[in-house]
């Protein structure tokens, strides 16, 4: 029988997958229709400026249901893991207010960008409210991993006291907001969002592409297709380097972390083998390939450092977190690096001005849209998986002490679950039917017809 | 006696006031749609549609600053009403998808437009009593147990000034939205619904047992009677008519409501102050909360200004965005 944490656990896990879903199709969503209508103003195309309105739909489809979704894991917080929220809102609930108001920002442009689209008679006026969509949405997913970011390497608070009293001394939520995590996993968290919606379109448009029999349709898709690649290649290729140096600095901030998620079984060693793949089976290490010294060339970035990298026995004595966060990071890595190569090669084909709109390339793009979003999530069940059992690293809080206990949480939360299972899939259909609902040759004739073109 | 209000706790108890002033619109609008269909088409979603994203906003930004404000009861009231949270959480995303199908539903014999504004309007409804039942239980305290962390509904709904504090909310609001949308109805009828929804609700409040300023209850009395009035004439129908006057005047309503029974929740057994975050937190939320009110104030002028433009030129008429 599944207990009451591991139940809040789960239905924390659950919302925030759901959502993370539907956010990262927002934030690049809220990118694309920002460049599409850029290059529709500065090209006076009319193909970009369907784009630039189709995408809104969407857009304005995925933020409605996602700001939803984004309330009930704001409101989940603090009703599944109170005391957790108690301890953030003493010493680091700063970013979340901050959050409020770059979802102010978020908001109400998009309001005035959607619903007042034809008001302005100068379309750049027009265009600048979708930078501030674009930026508060963004800004949205930066204050919200700062807590994240809190989460891994808190700050602002005399934390010896607090492990051995439960008092909270020495409060400094500046301090708190600007922890020794925040930077890195901030970049790698805004990279790898955009990177994953921007795949996820690619794999739509590609899908549209192959359906479409309308020559103007096809026009549309191919353009959306090749500024798509180039947004993807740009923040995969940031999100790689971002996410090297996030995992170097596990290695100081996390070193129990890291060690679970190299699978490093040692106490340290110098000269550490990378392993790909690998599950522990009755305390013995199987089915792995070892690559020797890469895990410490890549940790120190020099070939012959006489550094050690830390390993899980070092920590005899506390729990480990679970190790399959080994082949979740593996997930992470290869399928990211499989992606950028892919998006390498499509850039490639843009520049030698050959389409990308060939059967095999499109079907790719539709195999590294599901790709994009297994890997995303492969980086978030790392992250968080591999924190446990703290929900505030290390030894601060456990996720236990944090819970609510109250049976109440398993009926409705299962009444969550059911309704998520139906609204989130509902979110993809509608958006998806609601862009296609007007022919492309009509939408063409009505946006040849603004006068700003001429 | 007038008791002096903290700064952090007035900031807290605006941003009440402004969220209330939104939620309000909506659960006129709510009124509106179920009783006179036709007439919202014209009338409230010009208002309803581009505005329903930014209410929500609001009811994040109040969460976040009361978690702020006072942490220490967050335990209290996840465990209390938890089931009620959910079922909120539930509805709120259900809110949100019911109105946004709505506003692009392409031709469909089973699922029109009508039935989606409808169902959001239900849920509208649903949502604005659980927001009520908890704050009516936190101002009369029956019903909870703060020790053992329970809320018992059979016991908050045999208790008369909490049923009558939540339906004369309802008459009250019912009786505005005529107001507020201008919908046509006899003159007379939003001022006669609005004075009885006011004397439920202002009598119930008296005996919810919080009450620490009584004087401080003539603001959102006469504020609220006042709007009804004015509109029955031709001459200031206008005036009132105004979305931005009416949400301040019903802002100004909602501080001053909250102003009277402040600092105490639970029929006076619980004093809010001494809940209150550490002064590190509270000076930074205080700081942030005026640069981001600043932020935001210009943010509401400049959609207002598009808004009345807007409808000076004629655009926004119908209840479908624009493009």
């Amino acid at each position: 029988m599944i207990s009451i944490v591991n139940f809040d656990r789960f239905l924390m896990g659950y919302t925030l997958a759901a959502h993370i879903l539907i956010v990262t199709l927002s934030i690049a969503l809220s990118v694309m229709v920002s460049l599409s209508e850029f290059l529709a103003i500065r090209k006076k195309d009319v193909y970009y400026g369907v784009l630039a309105k189709r995408l809104s739909k969407a857009l304005i489809i995925f933020f409605a249901v996602g700001t939803a979704s984004g309330t009930v894991l704001a409101v989940e917080l603090f009703s599944l893991f109170p005391n957790f929220m108690v301890l953030i809102a003493k010493v680091d609930i700063l970013p979340f207010y901050y959050e409020v108001f770059a979802f102010f920002l978020e908001t109400i442009c998009l309001v005035i960008y959607i619903y007042y689209w034809d008001y302005f008679k100068n379309r750049y006026h027009h265009w600048i409210f979708s930078l501030f969509v674009a930026a508060g949405t963004v800004l949205s997913a930066v204050f919200i991993t700062m807590i994240n970011a809190f989460m891994n390497t808190p700050s602002g608070f005399n934390i010896p006291v607090y492990i051995s009293t439960g008092v909270l001394t020495d409060i400094n939520p500046l301090a708190a907001i600007a922890n020794p995590s925040a930077f890195s996993e901030i970049s790698h968290v805004v990279t790898t969002t955009i990177a994953a919606g921007s795949f996820a379109l690619l794999a739509y448009f590609a899908v549209n592409y192959l359906r479409s029999r309308n020559q103007e349709a096809r026009k549309v898709y191919s353009k959306a297709i090749n500024i798509t690649a180039i947004v993807g290649l740009i923040t995969i290729a940031l999100a790689g380097i971002t996410g090297d140096s996030a995992m170097r600095g596990l290695l100081t901030m996390q070193p129990l972390k890291y060690a679970a998620i190299e699978l490093n079984y040692f106490h340290t060693m110098v000269n550490a083998p990378e392993l790909l793949g690998g599950i522990m089976v009755n305390g013995h290490l199987e089915y792995y390939l070892s690559i020797p010294g890469v895990q410490s060339m890549l940790a120190f970035l020099s070939l012959n450092s006489s550094q050690a990298v830390p390993g899980l026995l070092s920590y005899p004595n506390q729990p480990w977190p679970p190790l399959f966060v080994h082949l979740t990071f593996d997930t992470m890595v290869g399928g990211g690096l499989l992606l950028g190569l892919f998006l390498l090669y499509l850039i490639y084909r843009i520049f030698r001005r050959k389409p990308l709109t060939s059967r095999i390339m499109l079907y790719g793009m539709i195999v590294s849209g599901v790709l994009a979003e297994i890997v995303y999530d492969s980086g978030w069940v790392t992250d968080e998986v591999g924190r446990q059992p703290w929900i505030i690293y290390d030894n601060v809080m456990t996720v236990t002490q944090a819970a609510n206990t109250s049976p109440s949480v398993i009926p409705l939360g299962i009444g969550i679950i059911i309704f998520y299972l139906i609204i989130v899939p509902f979110t993809f259909y509608f958006a998806a039917r609601v862009i296609r609902n007007e022919a492309v040759d009509k939408e063409l004739e009505k946006e040849k017809g603004v006068q700003w073109y001429r | 006696m007038v008791q002096m209000i903290q700064p952090e706790v007035a900031l807290n108890a605006a941003i009440f006031a402004a969220f209330f002033a939104m939620i309000s619109t909506e659960l006129m609008a709510a009124s509106a749609i179920v009783f006179k269909y036709e007439e919202s088409t014209k009338k409230v979603f010009r208002f309803l549609v581009p505005i329903w994203e930014i209410t929500g906003t609001f009811f994040v930004f109040y969460a976040v600053n009361v978690e702020a404000l006072v942490p220490d009861a967050l335990p209290l009231v996840a465990y209390a009403y938890i089931s009620y949270i959910l079922i909120f959480l539930i509805l709120y995303v259900g809110r949100n998808a019911s109105i946004i199908a709505a506003e692009y539903i392409w031709k469909n014999r089973v699922v029109n437009r009508k039935l989606l504004y409808t169902v959001y309007a239900i849920i509208t409804y649903i949502l604005g009593i659980l927001i009520l039942v908890i704050y009516t239980s936190l101002l009369s305290g029956v019903g909870v147990n703060v020790g053992a962390r329970t809320f018992n509904l059979v016991e908050f709904i045999s208790f008369l000034p909490d049923d009558g504090f939540i339906a004369g909310s309802a008459i009250l609001l019912f009786g505005l939205g005529a107001v507020f949308y201008n919908l046509s109805v006899r003159r007379y009828l939003p001022l006669v619904v609005t004075g009885i929804g006011m004397a439920i609700a202002g009598l119930s409040f008296v005996y919810l047992g919080d009450i620490s300023t009584p004087a401080f209850i003539v603001v959102p009395a006469v504020i609220t009677l006042i709007l009804p009035l004015l509109w029955m004439f031709d001459r200031t129908r206008q005036i009132v008519s105004n979305k931005l006057l009416f949400q301040g005047a019903m802002a100004i309503s909602a501080f001053f409501l909250i102003y009277t029974v402040y600092p105490w929740l639970f029929a006076k057994t619980l004093n809010l102050t001494l809940l209150l975050n550490n002064s590190a937190m509270q000076t930074q939320i205080f700081y942030t909360t005026i640069i981001g009110g600043i932020i935001l104030v210009a943010l509401s002028l400049v959609f207002f200004r598009i808004f009345y433009r807007a409808g000076d030129s004629g655009q926004q008429e119908s209840e479908t965005p624009a493009h």
